[in-house]
Formats: C-alpha cells, structure tokens, sequence
C-alpha cells in the first residue's frame, strides 16, 4: 500500500519508444486474467489472454510474446510443465502467479525457470512493479557494456558512487546521505550479512556501544524505498536476529 | 477378666500376627525382626502390679544378655522395659519350674521303684525281690517276699536236715562216723539185700575226697592177682523181716537189722583154678576201713573190686560237698544269724533223731517244739506220718512234701518237720532285710506315688498353658500379638526331629550304660543313690531337651512353619519348580542340553576311542579318530557361531528399529529355529510400527494438505475479489456511501488474506509440519531489528518501547525467520491491543538455573528469558491458557483487526525452537515470557 504512491505516475519506459510490449496472462480464473488485462493495460502493455498452459503454449508460438504471467495450478498443462516446454525455445521472463505460497513452491517455481513468482492474492500495483522490473532486466539484459569503478549493482539495484545516484530497475530512488552510505556498504559487500553493530561502526565510525534501533529504522526506510514489496524484499534482505545483507543476485 | 479379654483379643488377632511375623521375618533374619517381645494376657496384670524394683541390673543385664534385646526395646519407656523384664522373667520362672517338677516327680518315682526291690543275702548271694504285688498286703508277713524266702528256708533246712544226718551223731558233728560207702553211695536208689561194702570213717572219706583219688595201672599175673583179690568176699545183708516199710537207705538205720559175712561164693577159696593174669586199676588205698582192711579184702573177683572203688569214690566225692554245705546252712542257720527256727524229728526204727537250732536247752522234743512256737509268729509244721500239716503261711503242703520227697533217703515216714520265723526278727538276716524294706515301702508307696502324680499333673497344666503362651509376643506399638520365632526355629522340621530322635537315643544310650554299670554295683546303699542321682540327671537333661524341641514346635505350629521350612516341603518346591521350568521350557531343555549332552558324549566317545587307538600305537587310527573329532567340534563351533551372528544381527535390527529407522529389516537368510522367528517378529513388529507412524504421519499430512488446499481454493477468488475492489476504487467514485463500502470490502478482503494465510502457518506448525533452519540467533540483534520495524508503527500509537538488555549479545539456537515471527506476532499484538500513549517493556533477562528437571542439560549455559509488557486497552476477561487457543481473541466482539491465530502460532513456534511460551496477565498488564537456551559459545 505504502508503494502506491511510489510507483505513481508510471515513469517513461524506454522500451515503449520503439514497439508495443505484449504480455501473455494465462490462468483458469478469467476474472484474475481480466483484472491484471486491466492494470497492464492501464501501463500500456499489449495483453494477450490464455486460460490454460497448452493455450499459452500456442499463444506463445503464434504471437512475439515479451513476458508471461502464468498461473500454476491449471488444467490440461499446469504452470511447471508450460514453463519447462517455454524454456526449451524461449528465454523471455516468466512470473508465477500462484495461491501457492509455501516456500517450496516459490523456489520449484524459480529453479525450473520462473524469474519471479508472486503469491495469490496479489497487490495488483506489486505485480505490474514485477512485470516492469523482469522487462527492464530482459530487455537492458546485455546493454551494460560500460565498466565503471564507482558502479554497483545487485541484479536491478544499480549504485553509481560518483554521482551517488540510485536506481532500482532503472528508476531512481532519493536517500538519505546515512541510507545512501548503509546501501552502498551492503551493496558493496554483497551476500555478506552485516550486524547492526557492524552497520553502525562502519557508517558513524565510532564503537557501538549498546546500539540500538537506529540501524533498524535506516534499514527499513532504505527497504521501503527501494523494496517492491517492503515485506518481501528482493534486494535488502533481513536476517532475523543476524543482521541485514544484500542478496546476491544472478 | 483382663486375661479372658486378652485371650478373646489373641484368637481374633491370631491370623494377622502370624503373617506379620512371616512378613517381618522374611524381611530380616533374626530374633530381632519380630517385634517386642511381650506376652499377652500378663501386660495389664504386670502393669497394674507395683514395680516393686526388685529387678535388679544385674538381671535385666544377664537377661539381655541372654535374650538379645531387639534396638526398639531401647527407645521404650524405663517402666515399660521393666514390665517386660518381669514378664520374661516369670516365663522364664514358670519353664524352670516346669523342669523342676518333672524332676521332682521321676525322682519320687524312681524311689518308689528302687524301694519296690529289697535286696536280700542269702546262702547263693544278694538277690533282688519285688515287693510289689497285685494285693499289696499289710503285713510283711502276708508278703511274697516273706513267703518266698521261707519257702528257701525250708529248703534249707530240710536239705540241711538231710546233711547233719549224714555229718552228726546227737547233734554234733561226728569225725569218726562210719560210713557203709556203697549204702551211700546208692542212697537215691536203694540197695540189694546182699552188697558188697566198705565201712570208712567220715572224716577219712572226707579228707580222701579233698586229697584225690590215685589209680595205678599195672599188669598182674595170676599169682599176683590171687595176692591182691581176697578169695571171699564180705557180703552185707539186710534183714527185711526185721525192717518194715520200703527197702530204702537210711544208714542209721542199717545197722541194726544188718548182718555182715565172708561168703565164698567160688572156687577160688579152694584154690582150685589158678587165676589170670590182667592189666588192673588199683585205687591207692589213702586210708582204711574201720577195722583197718583195704577195699581188696572185701572182695573177690575185679568187677566187685572195682565196684566197691567206684562207690567209695562216690561217696568221699558226695560226702565232700555236703560237708561244704554242711559248714554253710550250719553258718546260716545258727540261730544268731538266723530268724528261722527249725526242729526235724526223724524216727528210724526205734531211734529217733532231733534236729534243731533253738537252743537246746532241753531235748524233748515236745518241749522244743513248744518253744519255738511261742518265739515264732509264722511256722510250718508238716507231719507226713500222721498226714499233718499246719501252717498260717501261704506255703503250700505240696511244695513242703515235694521238698521233702527229693530227700527221702534222708527222711522216713516218721518224720515231723517244724519250722518257724522269730517275731521280733532278732538276727540281720534275709528276713530282717526284706522286712526292713518293706516297711521303708510300704506305707508310703502311695504317698510317693500321689506325689509324682501331682507333679505330673502340674507339670502337664503348665504344659499346656505354657504351650498357649509360646511363642506369642504382643507388639509394642500396635497391642497386637504376633508369633514370635527364635533362630533355632528356622532350622528345618526335619533336622529338628532327626536331632531330637539323636537326642533320645544318645540319651537312652548313655542312661543304659550308666544304669547297667550302677547295676552291677556291689554297694547296694551307693547303688541307690547313684540310680536317684542318675535319674535326676536324666531327667533334668530329658527336660530340657523336651522343652527345647517340643515349644519349637509349638511355635513353628503357631507360626505356620512347621510344614513351610520343612526340607520335604523345601525339595519338593525345589523339585516341583523344577518339574515347571522343566514342561514350561522343554522344547528349550530338549534343544540346549540333548544336544550339548550327544556332543559331550562323542567327545568322550571318540576321545577314549583316540586314546585306546594311542595305546594301541595304530597312530593311524587315532590321528583320523581325532581329525573326526577335530570335525565334529568345529562343524557345531560353527553353528553355534551362526546362532550367535543371526542373534547378534537381530539384536542391531532391534536398536536400529528402536532408534528410530523403522524401514529397517533384519536379514532373514540363512537363520533357523528360534533365530528365524525372532527375526521375523521383529521385522513384524517394525512394519507393524512403522505402518502406524506412516499411517499417522500421513494423516496429519493429509490433515494440513486439506488446510492448505482449502487456503488455495479460498485463495483464488479472494485474488479476484480483491483485484476487483481495487479496480472499483480505482474508478474515482465520487459518491461517499460507495466509496465508504468500497474501503470495507477493502479492508475485510485484506483480512480474508491474512486469515488463510495465518491458518495455513498454524495449521502446519501445530501439525509439525514445518522444517527449521537452526543457526545461532542474537536476540539482541533481533530486537533491535524488531523495535526498528515497528518503530513507526508504535509511534502511531504513541507506544513507547522500553529495551533492556544485559548485554549486547545473547545467543540462542533458532530459526530465524520462525523466531522473528514469534515476535512480529507479540509486537503486532502490542500494537493492536496495547493502551495508547503507555510504555512497553521489552526486557532480556540471563538466568544461569537452566532446565534442571531435564537430565543432561545440568551444566548447561543458562537460559535466557525474554519478557514483553504492556497494559491492554481493553480489559483482560480471559485466561492466558485460552489466549493462545486457535481464534481466540483478547476482544471478544472480534472487531479489530487480526486472525486470532498471532499467539498461537507464536506458542507454537516458540514450542517448536525448543523454548517455553508463557502469558501471565495482572489486571491490566499483559506479560509474554519467552524462555530459551542459551547456545554454547
């Protein structure tokens, strides 16, 4: 709810400039298949519609399909087994779109190939924030030729020290200067887990004695403005009782 | 009365007493063991009598000393104690006296049994005679012993009689009395009318007895014989016209109707026939007839020589040792020594003979007998001429007449026989002796006898009330009474009996052998004392081991042992167990020792076999008898060592299955028998088990699967539902009444999705279905991160957070996203029902006393507690145990926001991470304790 605001008014996407984007839908349940129509149509994505993995299957074939969002438990081809023939041909992004939100779901569902997976019932503005994340990825996916010292990324977080600019899928988020320095030092130091007291005596530089909740609520404003889903973080991860990292993204 | 109370209280309590002292016994093994001893029935007589203090230290100490005291007695009263001492001492006073009357009683009887026999001297020694009589009479005189003894008398003196005619002329011995020798010498038989005879004096016959006959052997010619042998012999006749009654020996009586002359009745006188000549036996001639001759003038031919010799022989030889008697009875009957007065008055023909010891004073016979009528109470006079017989004894006329008659030579038809007992028994004869016994007998027989009744009596009153008495002790504590044993109880019934059979008979023997040896005792005085004393002894020692094996009998009896610790009882247990144990296992028996006991026997077999072979020296044999063996041996090693794998094989099956593996199947090749079955049931038992937990696994899964599919189909429309609403809002609707409904479908919608997914999470965590990612958690850290997040959060609220940590790190082992949940779900909680505007405490608190009740964690770190506080808004109208049931809220109108499964899960989770999840509510403050381990470092 916080990241209405946020990602409102959508920002000028570069890939509108030259083609249409299409997106296929595909789920048993047309009303959700309608709704999501409605929120892509709304960003001014092309939508093509299918109601089962075989229908998406075709739909793929026949039309030049930029990114899928499909719906695990179907008839006839459920999700897994549409994805596992999509990726034989096909490298485009793919969402689930699932009432299934155990954790073992999530990761089947990224292991046989999914980029993203968001459970049912979905935030309507979380999902066109994915879709337009996964496009900017496949789309720029190649485009970062220029190598820069004072550039840091975390899959879609992308740091520049030198103008201390930050964008998350291409879109620039405003940090505080002690945000600034918490994200850069995680981002830095990727996949390393950093306490509080280790945050705090990197970023005042003094010992931490007896630190408290400041680190925290840095943390959770830096999560809520970088975050798609604040409770979901994909880049600023909690460790509970550990610390906070930045994930290592492929 | 207090003794009948006693009694009644006794039999009622008999049955439980005997199984407390059973019981108490088998718990421990001695005296001790059984309570205090007490006795019934004397307490209250004891208590109620003045402790007169006359138990002295020196008792109660012999006393304990000899009873062994149990420790209890010790803890008793002073008075009680004493109490007790005086019953133990009576009981001990009452079995003395018990032996004591035995004792008495035997010694009384034994005095009546020695006093029954009087010992008397007669001419053949001391004799015994019974002075019992199945009349007892009054007087000695009526006695048996009384008549016997002057039954022997008149014996006595008749055969006395018989030998002072043969020794006396007038009443004096006579040296020079002749002797017709073969008159004599066929006394018993009669003579011929016409013998053969030598007349000799007495004394020379006599004195040749003494001396011995001597023969000479030697051959005589004709001539010689002629020399020696008269040629007449000297015949003695018997006028029978002159003799009238039976032709009998009487030598007196010979003489006057005798005729003595030469007759030649050969030729030899003529000197005709010249002899022959023979081999002889000559009796040397010691001393001669009367008229100087030798014994071969009388005769005239070598059969009457030597019949002649022979009768003079008989005669010396028989007059000898009537002379011998002769000294005796004259000894013995000498009226100084004698009681018994006699006078025998013979008549042979015209001279008649008095024989008598009472004085003589004068010699009418008449006279005499008067005399000795007036000195005697008791006589006997027998006058078989006359036909009399007079008498007030019980002497029988034909016992006097048989007598008589075995003396006729002796006694004519005309013979009067007196023979009387003095009154006043002046001599110290036999008479004097047994009348002396019988008076010290008599009279006082039945006293004696009543006496030893009595004791017998008494001792059996005691008997049987000390029989009642035994054993039985009265349990201090608990007034009741139970059987008390001693250890000489325990020793097996039928040892006991087989030491008191030894008992009897070592004392049977011993008593015999001392009694056979005071028998035999020359002393008659020392004779009686020593019987009374032996008998006392006896009796003392029988007494006491009477007592000894009879009351512990009677206890065992009281105390139900008799058959239970009895060996019959004990081996037939024995056997009868082992009989059980033999069916109950024979299979087992059958298959372990028949085969052990076949392998056994080939060993041994084949062995000596081997052995033999070796002595043999067919080394051949014996090597291939031992490789046989060699094989045997190692073919049942290996069985044995395949019955020990498949066992051991099992048994790993058993752990394994018991720790957990239940897919565990122990391999059932290669096993036999019982090896086989036990792997079988084990196998059984492990599908069987595992079935079971697969079968509850598998409904517990079902069961979350079912939640889970349900959340996923509620799921589906909830998206729609919520797409939609967003949609509609999303329209800009300006009418309020739409917009205000919009915002509460909203809001439920969102709550829709909570709830499945909260339902979910409980349902997987309370069905265990949940995996944890265990790694070391500083809950400070969390906290912080915790508090960070809800910061704004509380502000709304205006919340405020108080955090007190001990320091700035505190490990605990846990999953960290599940422990973040748990306390996301208490901050939430705080948040939603916390008062506004109040402060929360958030406090961490180390305690070293970690889970003492679990075994194992002893030594642990400590653990840690984490309490969170606050004042609810609402008030608290719920018990904490139903505070974090499933859907149970703290605000029962349900309004607010929430699913009502926060606490559960948190409870649950905090369960699941191995920590205590605790609400404690105090008015309006709301506590959660969480308690975890601390990890080691």
């Amino acid at each position: 709810m916080n990241t209405v605001g946020h990602l409102n008014p959508p920002p000028a996407d570069p890939m509108e400039d030259y083609t249409m984007t299409n997106i296929l839908v595909c789920d048993d349940d047309k009303e959700i298949v309608d709704a999501i129509e409605i929120y892509l149509n709304q960003e001014g994505y092309q939508v093509f519609k299918a109601y089962d993995g075989e229908q998406a299957i075709k739909v793929l074939k026949e039309q030049n399909i930029h990114l899928l969002v499909i719906d695990i438990m179907m008839p006839k081809l459920d999700g897994i087994h549409a994805t596992l023939k999509i990726r034989e041909y096909s490298s485009i992004p793919i969402i689930f779109l699932s009432a299934k939100s155990e954790d073992t779901d999530k990761i089947l569902g990224l292991n046989i190939g999914a980029d993203d997976y968001v459970t049912k019932p979905f935030n309507p503005l979380e999902l066109v924030a994915r879709v337009k994340s996964n496009l900017r990825r496949y789309t720029q996916l190649g485009n970062l030729n220029v190598e820069n010292n004072a550039l840091f990324t975390a899959g879609g977080l992308c740091i520049n020290d030198d103008t201390k600019e930050v964008t998350v899928d291409g879109e620039s988020v405003k940090l505080t200067p002690i945000e600034y320095n918490i994200l850069l030092l995680l981002v830095k130091n990727q996949g390393k887990v950093f306490s509080i007291d280790q945050i705090y005596e990197n970023i005042w530089n003094e010992e931490a004695i007896g630190a408290d909740n400041t680190v925290a609520v840095h943390i959770r404003h830096i999560r809520e403005k970088i975050e798609i889903n604040p409770k979901e973080p994909r880049y600023l991860k909690v460790v509970w009782g550990v610390g906070y990292k930045i994930e290592k993204q492929p | 009365m207090d003794n009948q109370k006693m009694q009644g209280n006794l039999s009622g309590n008999i049955q439980e007493g005997v199984q407390d002292g059973m019981e108490e016994k088998e718990g421990m093994g001695a005296r001790e063991s059984i309570g205090t001893p007490e006795i019934d029935g004397w307490e209250n007589a004891e208590n109620g009598r003045t402790a007169d203090g006359g138990m002295q230290d020196k008792d109660r100490n012999a006393d304990s000393g000899k009873e062994g005291h149990p420790a209890k007695d010790k803890k008793s009263t002073k008075s009680g104690r004493e109490g007790r001492k005086k019953k133990k001492r009576r009981l001990v006073f009452l079995h003395s006296l018990q032996h004591l009357l035995l004792l008495a009683a035997v010694i009384l009887l034994v005095t009546v049994f020695l006093s029954s026999y009087v010992i008397v001297e007669t001419k053949n020694g001391p004799r015994f005679f019974s002075l019992l009589e199945q009349q007892q009479p009054r007087y000695f005189e009526d006695s048996n012993v009384f008549n016997t003894l002057l039954g022997n008398s008149a014996s006595d003196i008749i055969c006395y009689g018989a030998i002072r005619s043969q020794m006396e002329t007038d009443a004096v011995f006579d040296a020079r009395k002749e002797v017709d020798v073969t008159a004599f010498a066929g006394r018993y038989n009669g003579v011929p009318k016409e013998y053969i005879t030598a007349n000799y004096y007495l004394d020379d016959l006599i004195k040749w007895a003494q001396g011995g006959f001597q023969y000479e052997n030697r051959y005589m010619n004709g001539e010689e014989v002629d020399g020696f042998l008269s040629r007449s012999r000297t015949v003695t006749r018997i006028n029978p016209d002159e003799y009238n009654g039976t032709i009998s020996y009487l030598n007196s009586d010979l003489k006057s109707i005798t005729t003595v002359e030469d007759v030649s009745g050969n030729l030899l006188e003529a000197g005709m026939v010249e002899r022959d000549g023979t081999d002889a036996t000559i009796l040397a001639n010691r001393y001669h007839t009367v008229d100087g001759k030798n014994i071969e003038n009388f005769v005239s031919s070598w059969d009457e020589y030597y019949a002649l010799c022979e009768n003079v022989r008989k005669a010396a030889e028989d007059l000898n040792i009537n002379y011998e008697e002769y000294l005796k009875y004259r000894e013995l009957y000498d009226p100084a020594n004698s009681n018994v007065l006699y006078m025998i008055k013979r008549t042979i023909g015209d001279d008649t003979q008095i024989f008598t010891n009472a004085s003589a004073k004068t010699s009418d016979p008449s006279a005499l007998e008067k005399e000795i009528r007036k000195q005697c109470g008791k006589y006997i006079y027998y006058d078989p001429y006359n036909m009399k017989y007079e008498t007030d004894t019980l002497i029988e006329e034909a016992t006097l007449r048989y007598i008589v008659n075995g003396y006729d030579y002796a006694y004519p038809e005309d013979t009067q026989i007196l023979i009387g007992v003095r009154s006043e028994y002046g001599a110290r004869d036999c008479f004097y002796q047994a009348r002396d016994g019988f008076h010290n007998y008599v009279p006082r027989v039945w006293q004696y006898v009543a006496g030893a009744a009595a004791c017998i009596l008494l001792y059996l009153v005691l008997l049987v009330v000390l029989t009642m008495k035994e054993g039985m002790v009265r349990k201090k504590e608990t007034g009741e009474i139970v059987i008390r044993l001693y250890p000489e109880d325990r020793i097996p019934t039928e040892i006991m009996v087989l030491a008191a059979g030894i008992a009897v008979f070592g004392i049977y023997f011993v008593l015999s052998k001392v009694i056979n040896t005071i028998w035999h005792t020359d002393d008659i005085s020392s004779m009686r004392v020593a019987m009374t004393v032996t008998a006392a002894m006896a009796t003392l020692v029988v007494s006491l081991f009477f007592s000894f094996f009879y009351y512990s009998f009677v206890r065992r009896i009281k105390g139900g042992t008799l058959w239970r610790d009895s060996l019959v009882r004990r081996t037939g247990s024995l056997i009868r167990n082992g009989v059980i144990y033999f069916c109950d296992h024979t299979a087992l028996v059958l298959r372990i020792w028949v085969p052990a006991a076949l392998l056994a026997l080939v060993n041994l077999g084949i062995g000596l076999f081997a052995g033999y072979k070796l002595c043999e020296r067919s080394m051949g044999a014996c090597l291939v008898s031992c490789l046989i063996l060699i094989g045997i041996d190692g073919a049942v090693g290996f069985i044995l060592y395949r019955s020990a794998l498949a066992r051991q094989m099992i048994l790993e099956g058993i752990k394994l299955i018991r720790e957990g593996n239940l897919a565990h199947q122990v391999n059932e090749d290669g096993m036999h028998g019982d090896d086989l079955v036990l792997a079988r049931a084990v196998n059984s038992i492990g599908d069987s088990v595992r079935t079971a937990v697969e079968t509850s696994m598998k409904d517990e899964r079902l069961k979350a699967d079912l939640i889970t599919n349900v959340s996923h189909d509620i799921k589906t429309p909830l998206t729609s539902i919520i797409n939609y609403v967003d949609l509609i809002k999303r329209e800009n609707i300006q009418e309020p009444k739409i917009r205000e409904y919009v915002e509460v479908l909203d809001v439920k919608s969102q709550r829709l999705k909570q709830l499945t997914d909260d339902l979910v999470e409980a349902s997987k965590i309370s069905s265990g279905n949940i995996v944890l990612q265990w790694e070391k958690i500083n809950l400070v850290e969390l906290l912080h991160q915790t508090i960070g997040e809800f910061s704004e959060k509380f502000e709304e609220r205006s919340l405020y957070l108080v955090f007190k940590a001990p320091k700035s790190s505190v490990y605990i082992e846990a999953d960290s996203r599940r422990i973040w949940r748990v306390i996301e779900n208490l901050f939430n909680n705080i948040f939603k029902y916390a008062l506004a505007g109040t402060r929360v405490y958030v406090d961490l608190e180390l305690s070293k006393i970690s889970g003492a009740q679990e075994p194992g964690q002893k030594n642990g770190p400590g653990e840690v507690i984490l309490s969170v506080k606050n004042i609810s808004a609402q008030p608290l109208k719920i018990n904490p145990e139903e505070l974090t049931e499933r859907f149970i809220r703290g605000d029962e109108s349900r309004t607010t926001e929430g699913s009502g499964l926060g606490l559960s899960i948190a409870k649950n989770l905090t369960e699941a991470q191995n920590g205590k999840f605790e609400i404690v509510m105090d008015g309006d403050l709301f506590k959660v304790n969480l308690t975890f381990k601390l990890t080691e470092k």
